[in-house]
């Protein structure tokens, strides 16, 4: 393991002996035995032009030996008239859709992630057809697949902040005005590649309708394992 | 033999002495030598560069930094083979695959430093005055970096940082069903929300309705009750890669949860009033602003959330760990696996609470640590800390001891079959797990003799401490008391410059067994003479100019390595440079290309003849060595107690056989009458003349590139009957 060096110089006027040489020999045999390790052989001495320079360059791109993370976010902007914000509107329906923006393409070296998306959303119904709102649930999707242990559901029965008057105007401060949030989230194994993961909401409604507004929002996938270095 | 002349030895001079009336067996002084597995004496070679020298522009590159040098150490773990070096205001390490001291990773070039291009920026000191070298504790999955000043590091091979944490995470900020547009009995439950989204667990409930509340005419069948009126609080913490935990916050404010009757309106009109099921109450709450690490030193990879139970309810206080949503149960590792997000959605019951949490203080400012019973024991000034088993940066807030009654500063450990030996620099402790095994005791072994030099301290592989004191050197068996081991050598252990012992170094070489401690010698201000234990006896050396830090390889080489100075020919190519430099060096190995300045290497008996009153006449010393080279032996006679030489032989003791010349080196020829055999021994014999003295001493020795080796001698001498004393 590690480097070796010879125990004896042989000097000029030097008595020859065969045990010294032979010892300067005995270090370099035994090392090269079976104990040689990383110290041992030239940087990059087996690293093909190809395959493991590009692992090398994913490695590099991606902090060196620390947690890195691929994010999106968004921050939302209150329309002062609607009080609803900004490029937030998400169409109440059965099936599955992304949540704006929360979707994220990338290059993994893969390995395992955490998966964590959060967001503000408010349930607005029109005023000319007040109900109380509808339930909604949240999920993490990878690659057009929904993650089942991901989905948390929507109006706990206690998220009363919520106006559940006959109105669905806007008309208080604080809390409410950014409905509840919600964060789900998510750890499994990627495979090396392009993936695509996505914060993604259905609502309980029967027939399309508009009537959800989501604001602050922002999806981050966590390597849990650093990459190695090949 | 003449008549009259008797005959002293053979005398095999290997244990040092300064006392004055000796057996003649002893030695005076034996400098830069070494005992071989033969018994015998030979010099010193050596040192060879770590790293050779390489050619550049305008002459030799020396690829071991330049800077002061503070400290080196070898760890073997995890199939890694690391070797770490503190020089000037930089740590680095040994990147054997490019052949130079680097960050460790692609693209650093140090591991730690005050810039960009290391793998972790951060200010290392440079001291320049008197202090410890530079201590590194190996540890099962890395190594604990402790320079002289500042804060503690840990390397893991992949990632370094600061060992643990020294400061908290804020407290969290909580949001529930507050106050607001709250009423007893407007509970929002639709049949979408029981069917798909579940019920809140947050809360306290009880089988009965408020005061007042009316059960709606639909009720049925449907249990009705109320969660109570309640509170939660809730705490945080960093958890790092390694495991380590930062002091938990201070504990949040209150989220107050009002007082709900299970009674709401119908989910289809929003108006017309219903009973529900009481399970339907609890709530959900969530936490806020849980703070993210973003030190640059650190390696967050979580955070661990604690909350009460419902305070006004559950009848318990304290705070307990929230399991983590996403993770795999109660005993994942962090609530939040994550250093990025900041808001934790809680729907836990207080039922699931289960986990207390460990109080935990910031890692203090510590100088000196060993790793011992799986904990890493620390000195914080006089008290010294254990760490959590396998977390080296997490100190519980109760797992201190101050084993000096006196508050005296700890100055080093010293780990032993017998258990952790601690020093202060005039009391010697010894700490052991309690019966228990839940914590450490201590008891005094001595309050006298303590250490004075954290790097002084080794262990014997028979588990005997041996160390620096002020007196000099100690020893400590399995079971015993301190001993002064280096009491026949005091007239040189006096020497020691007191004022910079803390700077001393020392290495156990597990191949010879000896002890090797570096110090400041006879005024200096680096480590210049090399005080050698064998066991038994003493010896000194000064091999390199100057000796900052060492240490051996922690494998199957077990090679001694050191940072200092040494002056020597560099040779690359035909291009040859002799200088003193700073860098790293192998002991007792030489290469082609340093050839280290020809240093003195000497034997000198103690004064022969001091346990008789007659006088004597040394005629003739016969000196019993082994064939080394051509060059010639110094021999040098004293008389009298008094260092002043009477006779100088320099030219007749021959270090081969003159009777049988053995081949050369560079003057035998290839393929010639000559054979590789071993070198044997030999004897010469040296006519003296100190004629009638009291005491003689003799002193073989040289100086030179070229090592000899020593057997031992004989003294024929004529004894007088008078015993007139005649000054000279």
């Amino acid at each position: 393991m590690g480097y070796r060096f010879p125990p004896n110089r042989l000097k000029d006027t030097e008595v020859i002996d065969i045990e010294r040489a032979n010892e300067n020999f005995q270090a370099i045999v035994e090392e090269a035995s079976s104990n040689l390790n990383e110290h041992n052989w030239e940087d990059e001495a087996f690293v093909s032009a190809t395959q493991v320079k590009a692992d090398r360059d994913i490695f590099a791109n991606t902090a060196a030996y620390r947690l890195f993370r691929e994010s999106v976010s968004s921050d939302a902007v209150l329309d002062p008239q609607s009080g609803l914000f900004s490029g937030g509107d998400v169409e109440e329906s059965q099936a599955w859709a992304t949540v704006p923006d929360l979707t994220k393409t990338f290059t993994s070296v893969g390995g395992m992630v955490y998966v964590i998306g959060s967001c503000g959303v408010f349930n607005h119904v029109d005023q000319a057809a007040p109900r109380p709102d509808r339930g909604n649930h949240f999920a993490i999707r990878v690659d057009g697949q929904v993650i089942t242990e991901s989905i948390v559901g929507g109006e706990e029965p206690m998220q009363e902040d919520l106006n559940r008057t006959a109105t669905s105007k806007l008309h208080s401060f604080g809390q409410v005005r950014f409905s509840f949030p919600v964060c789900t989230e998510a750890i499994m194994m990627l495979a090396p590649g392009v993936h695509t993961v996505e914060m993604v909401i259905r609502s309980d409604v029967s027939t399309k309708r508009a009537g959800i507004n989501v604001n602050c929002r922002e999806l981050d996938v966590v390597y849990l394992t650093t990459a190695r270095l090949m | 033999m003449p008549k009259n002349r008797i005959t002293t030895g053979i005398l095999q001079p290997r244990e040092e002495t300064g006392k004055l009336l000796t057996p003649d067996n002893l030695a005076g002084e034996v400098f830069n030598m070494r005992i071989t597995d033969e018994g015998t004496l030979r010099s010193l070679e050596g040192p060879t560069p770590w790293l050779p020298a390489v050619a550049g522009q305008g002459g030799l590159v020396y690829p071991s930094p330049q800077a002061e040098m503070h400290g080196i150490y070898h760890h073997a773990f995890d199939n890694r083979d690391m070797l770490l070096l503190h020089s000037g205001a930089a740590v680095y390490v040994f990147e054997g695959w490019k052949k130079r001291w680097g960050g460790g990773v692609p693209g650093k070039d140090e591991l730690l430093k005050d810039a960009t291009t290391a793998l972790l920026q951060t200010r290392v000191p440079n001291f320049k005055g008197v202090c410890a070298p530079t201590q590194f504790e190996g540890v099962p999955n890395g190594v604990v970096i402790v320079p002289q000043e500042g804060r503690a590091y840990f390397f893991d091979g992949e990632a370094v940082g600061a060992l643990g944490y020294s400061n908290a995470p804020s407290a969290p900020v909580g949001n529930g069903p507050a106050a607001y547009n709250h009423t007893v009995d407007n509970m929002f439950a639709d049949e979408f929300s029981r069917v798909c989204f579940g019920f809140g667990r947050v809360g306290t409930v009880s089988p009965y309705l408020g005061q007042g509340a009316v059960a709606a005419a639909d009720g049925g069948d449907t249990a009705l009750g109320m969660r109570l009126k309640g509170s939660y609080m809730a705490a945080t913490r960093w958890i790092d890669r390694w495991g380590n935990m930062s002091p938990m916050s201070q504990t949040s404010a209150e989220i107050l949860i009002p007082s709900k009757n299970s009674i709401g309106t119908l989910w289809s009109d929003g108006t017309t009033a219903e009973s529900q099921h009481m399970d339907w109450t609890p709530s959900h709450i969530l936490w806020e602003s849980v703070e993210v690490d973003t030190a640059p030193d650190s390696h967050t990879i979580g955070r661990i959330l604690y909350r009460t139970k419902d305070t006004k309810n559950s009848g318990q206080a304290g705070l307990f760990e929230v399991p983590a949503n996403a993770g795999s149960g109660a005993l994942y590792y962090a609530t939040m696996p994550d250093n990025i997000s900041s808001m934790f959605p809680d729907n836990t019951s207080d039922e699931q609470l289960l986990t207390t949490p460990t109080q935990t203080i910031g890692v203090p400012e510590f100088r000196y640590c060993k790793l011992a019973f799986g904990v890493l024991f620390i000195a914080d000034k006089q008290t010294v800390r254990w760490s959590r088993p396998s977390f080296w940066g997490t100190f519980g807030e109760n797992s201190w001891l101050v084993p000096d009654a006196s508050g005296a500063e700890i100055t080093g450990f010293a780990n032993t079959p017998s258990g952790l030996v601690v020093f202060t620099e005039l009391s010697t402790f010894l700490i052991n797990q309690n019966q228990d095994g839940t914590g450490y005791t201590h008891q005094t072994l001595s309050s006298s003799s303590g250490c004075v030099a954290p790097s002084s301290i080794q262990v014997t592989s028979d588990g005997t401490a041996i160390w620096l004191g002020r007196e000099g050197f100690y020893a400590l068996a399995a079971g015993g008391q301190p001993e002064l081991i280096s009491a026949e050598i005091k007239t040189k252990t006096r020497y020691i410059n007191s004022a910079r012992t803390i700077q001393a170094t020392s290495i156990l070489d597990p191949k010879t067994g000896e002890y090797r401690c570096w110090v400041p010698f006879q005024g200096s201000r680096t480590n210049n003479r090399c005080f050698i234990f064998d066991g038994g006896s003493w010896r000194e050396s000064q091999v390199l100019t100057e000796v900052k830090a060492a240490c051996v390889t922690k494998d199957h080489r077990a090679y001694t390595l050191v940072v200092g100075t040494a002056r020597g020919t560099t040779t690359v190519g035909a291009t040859t440079d002799y200088a003193s430099t700073a860098g790293v060096y192998l002991l007792d190995h030489e290469v082609f290309s340093f050839k280290p300045q020809a240093r003195e290497s000497k034997i000198r008996t103690t004064w022969i003849g001091s346990a008789d009153a007659a006088r004597k006449s040394p005629k003739r010393v016969t000196i019993w060595l082994r064939e080394c080279h051509s060059s010639p032996l110094t021999v040098t006679l004293y008389r009298d107690w008094r260092k002043k030489a009477v006779q100088v032989d320099a030219t007749t003791v021959k270090l081969y056989s003159p009777e049988d010349v053995p081949p050369f080196w560079g003057s035998t020829e290839l393929d010639g009458a000559s054979s590789w055999k071993k070198r044997r021994p030999y004897w010469t014999k040296v006519d003296i003349d100190v004629p009638s003295c009291e005491v003689f001493s003799i002193e073989l020795g040289m100086t030179a590139d070229a090592a000899w080796e020593f057997i031992g001698l004989e003294v024929e001498e004529v004894i007088h009957s008078s015993s007139h004393r005649i000054p000279r």
